[in-house]
């Protein structure tokens, strides 16, 4: 153990001496990796293109990440329809283009407390402090993996991950090589086609350049009719990887465009783009990397509000990231987001155009106690234009009991800070306000306590249990005026508590088979504090299933045979009510060669139409339909 | 030293200059190879020292696995590293690693590497082309896979927790 030390410091030492005195770290010969076991070397992130590399390490957290083979085999023709692959996590389609996805409750068609990037770039809008999923166009052929956390993860990732990160993580050039080509359609969704083309610039330059465009038909209402949201888009990037030995530079850029059907008025339209940056360095034991993007997206709905909003990041980490031993984590980064609406007579923003900043610091340090026990200790400062500094710490612990099971336990607070609905929102835009943001909402926060046990017997079978209690302060309230006439302000006058349990198990009694069994429980209570005059009972906050159960198989009937298929079960949600409901979907997929498949897709087979989410801003419930979906796939 | 001096000057020094050195994968490519040795037991008659040949031409690659052999203990045995350009020139080989670059080579290797020699690969069907162990990359993290019947035949005996922790064990029928 002495020797172990006296080995760390070394490690530690070495760079951070040519680091502090600006001497090239190269030019040393780097520092070897000390002496590890079979099962500490199986733990190392070795993968250089990984934007985030140690975060999602086998961490004391509630973290899973869906494979691109489990993405490949859901049939999944979007990004939302992938999320239903992650573990604990709701996931509703509310109409067409909108739904509804977070763990751990506060469910609406605004839900604002996870935290969600694609390739490390954010993605949620700091209009609502959530995501215009119909705007979130990508190659999903191409996705590497999406990394799920559920709980808090503020310290590491930053404000707005209250309960949940979604990392969406797309394959690197190098890895997506030659031409590739998808082709789908169905009764619903109407047709669609990916294409990539893969190539070298030279022995260390990879390109990949990618169109996708696909559209889809509209919903349904109660009565069968067509509920006129049908949608198409299209996307076009590109992304060149430059991968030495030690250093990896990458430059990725895509354009989007869409449009979505609304009744009785034109079409909803969006469009925009984003250009991104990343460069990671190894310096031997150490890893370093900066990453910077520009984004635009501009969405127009008619008669109600048009939002353009450029975003510029930048942000650097330094890390060791060896796991089991001291591993640390440094970093900063800065984002600025200026917008300019237009409002109309039934809602605007005051001011119509705002400008912010958001800036944090950040360290996490891992420190092996002995008996397999590592602690975890991290804190993100993070200062924002609404409210200042925001203080994100997190306090965790793991506990490798033996070979196959882990246990582990954590403490953290995260906080979503305002948004520009919480802040400037007026409605009506003209004439009298009825409802308004206030120029004090704060930010609203939670206490999280958390705890796991993580299990895998044999290779064929293992189980992750996680409970959590949950404590939030300064939850948005709509607080009725003192004085008639005078419009309602939104406030922080809830407070909130929850607690859930989430239980994932993988059997695979044969190579063949494959079963994935999920269940999560959750009890969410909002009450006003004292003094609050909002008399809502919370229903614009949260509208979550007490009971969520998924069965997902994955079958290998012969070597060129596979049958696959998910059902689902959501409890009924309270407020407005709607009641429980089971789903199914069933894929059949030949493959004719190991790049060639065909595959026909039979998703919510078990009702003519259902729907899946309710809220009390909304008159109509939307249903869908029972659908069909054929793909041909060659290369991806 | 607050944290943006070290970061500023980290990042003045990644933009210094360079030296190839071995990435971290490598080196924990390396590290598994030397590993490997801890947990394989040769038949009697073979020689105490053992001589890790790499069939390889990255050269990083090589320095990493150099490295690992100097910086760990293997038990009880001295190692030592040797580049080889041929799978002609095996004699002597206790390991035998075949890299990416030269995985061409395997049909030789099948050919002149027998008893005695623990094989190791980097590469999709390694396991059905003479070799014993198989280095994967799954996700972000190295794997290994190993075919019994080919350790078997080479007179190599596994230990049971390398057969435990591989990601996929090729059984031996007999």
């Amino acid at each position: 153990m002495a020797c172990d030390r006296g080995l760390h410091a070394l490690l530690i030492a070495a760079p951070l001496a040519a680091v502090l005195s600006a001497t090239p770290v190269s030019a040393q010969s780097p520092a070897p990796l000390p002496k590890l076991s079979l099962e500490e070397l199986m733990d190392i992130d070795v993968s250089i293109t990984a934007r985030e590399p140690s975060r999602i390490a086998d961490a004391a957290a509630a973290v899973t990440v869906i494979t691109r083979q489990e993405i490949r085999r859901s049939g999944a023709t979007n990004l939302p329809e992938a999320l239903r692959l992650a573990h604990g996590f709701f996931v509703g389609r509310f109409n067409n283009g909108t739904w509804v996805i977070s763990p751990r409750g506060f469910n609406i068609n605004t839900a604002n407390k996870v935290l969600v990037m694609i390739d490390g770039r954010t993605v949620y809008t700091p209009l609502y402090g959530g995501v215009f999923w119909d705007a979130q166009l990508l190659s999903l052929e191409d996705i590497d993996r999406i990394e799920v956390v559920r709980g808090p993860a503020a310290t590491l990732w930053g404000s707005n991950a209250v309960n949940g990160v979604i990392n969406v993580v797309t394959r690197s050039a190098p890895d997506s090589q030659g031409l590739a080509l998808s082709l789908w359609g169905g009764n619903e969704e109407r047709a669609g086609v990916s294409a990539r083309y893969g190539g070298q610039l030279s022995d260390t330059t990879s390109y990949r350049m990618f169109v996708r465009a696909s559209g889809r038909d509209d919903a349904r209402l109660a009565s069968k009719a067509g509920s006129g949201d049908d949608w198409k888009g299209g996307t076009s990037g590109f992304r060149v990887d430059r991968t030495r030995a030690t250093e990896q530079a990458s430059l990725a850029g895509a354009l989007y465009q869409a449009r979505e059907g609304l009744q009785g008025r034109e079409d909803i339209q969006m469009g925009g783009g984003h250009l991104q940056g990343v460069y990671r360095r190894d310096l031997g034991a150490w890893r370093f990397q900066t990453a910077a993007y520009y984004d635009r997206t501009r969405r127009m709905v008619p008669l109600q509000i048009t939002e353009t909003r450029h975003s510029m990041d930048v942000d650097g980490q330094l890390s060791r990231p060896i796991a089991q031993r001291h591993s640390l984590i440094v970093g900063g980064g800065y984002r600025h987001s200026t917008d300019q609406t237009v409002g109309t007579a039934v809602v605007a923003f005051d001011p119509a155009d705002r400008s912010t900043n958001l800036s944090n610091v950040f360290g996490s340090f891992d420190v092996a106690l002995g008996h397999g026990v590592v602690a975890t200790t991290g804190l993100k400062a993070e200062h924002n234009s609404y409210t200042g500094w925001e203080w994100q710490p997190t306090v965790r612990a793991r506990w490798k009991a033996t070979d196959t099971q882990t246990l582990w336990a954590a403490t953290s607070r995260a906080v979503r800070i305002p948004t520009r609905f919480d802040r400037d929102l007026r409605i009506p835009g003209t004439g009298p306000v009825v409802l308004r943001g206030d120029e004090g909402f704060a930010s609203e926060n939670v206490w999280a306590y958390e705890g796991g046990y993580r299990a895998r017997p044999t290779s064929r079978f293992s189980v992750d249990v996680t409970a959590f209690r949950n404590r939030y302060d300064d939850l948005r309230s709509q607080e009725l005026p003192g004085a008639p006439g005078q419009p309602v302000i939104l406030g922080n006058g809830y407070e909130g508590r929850s607690a859930g349990v989430e239980v994932l198990s993988n059997l695979q009694p044969s190579d063949a088979v494959r079963f994935v069994v999920g269940y999560s429980w959750l009890d969410l209570d909002l009450e006003p504090v004292p003094g609050s005059r909002d008399r809502t009972g919370g229903i614009f906050e949260a509208n979550d299933p007490t009971h969520q159960f998924q069965l997902r198989w994955y079958g290998d009937l012969t070597r060129r045979l596979e049958l696959d298929g998910a059902v689902r079960y959501v409890s009924e949600l309270p407020q407005p009510t709607l009641k429980a409901y089971t789903e199914m979907s069933v894929r059949v997929g030949w493959r004719f060669t190991p790049t060639l498949d065909l595959s026909i897709l039979g998703r919510d087979l078990l009702h003519d139409q259902h729907p899946e989410f309710s809220s009390p801003t909304s008159a109509q419930l939307i249903y869908f339909e029972r659908s069909v979906v054929i793909r041909l796939t060659r290369g991806f | 030293m607050s944290w943006l001096t070290v970061f500023t000057a980290a990042t003045l020094s990644v933009w210094a200059g360079q030296a190839p050195a071995p990435s971290l994968e490598q080196q924990v490519r390396a590290a598994f190879i030397v590993n490997f040795v801890d947990y394989t037991t040769w038949p009697a008659n073979a020689p105490r020292d053992l001589v890790l040949c790499m069939l390889i031409g990255d050269a990083q690659l090589l320095d990493a696995a150099t490295a690992a052999v100097s910086s760990g203990s293997t038990g009880r045995r001295q190692l030592s590293v040797r580049r080889l350009t041929s799978a002609a020139d095996v004699t002597g080989c206790a390991v035998l690693f075949v890299g990416k670059d030269r995985k061409d080579q395997w049909p030789a290797v099948r050919n002149q590497a027998g008893a005695g020699i623990l094989t190791i690969g980097e590469d999709e069907g390694v396991l059905d082309q003479g070799g014993v162990i198989n280095l994967l990359q799954v996700g972000t993290r190295i794997r290994f896979e190993i075919n019994l019947r080919e350790a078997n035949r080479r007179g190599i005996r596994l230990s049971a927790k390398l057969l435990r922790l591989a990601t996929r064990v090729v059984q031996d029928e007999n």
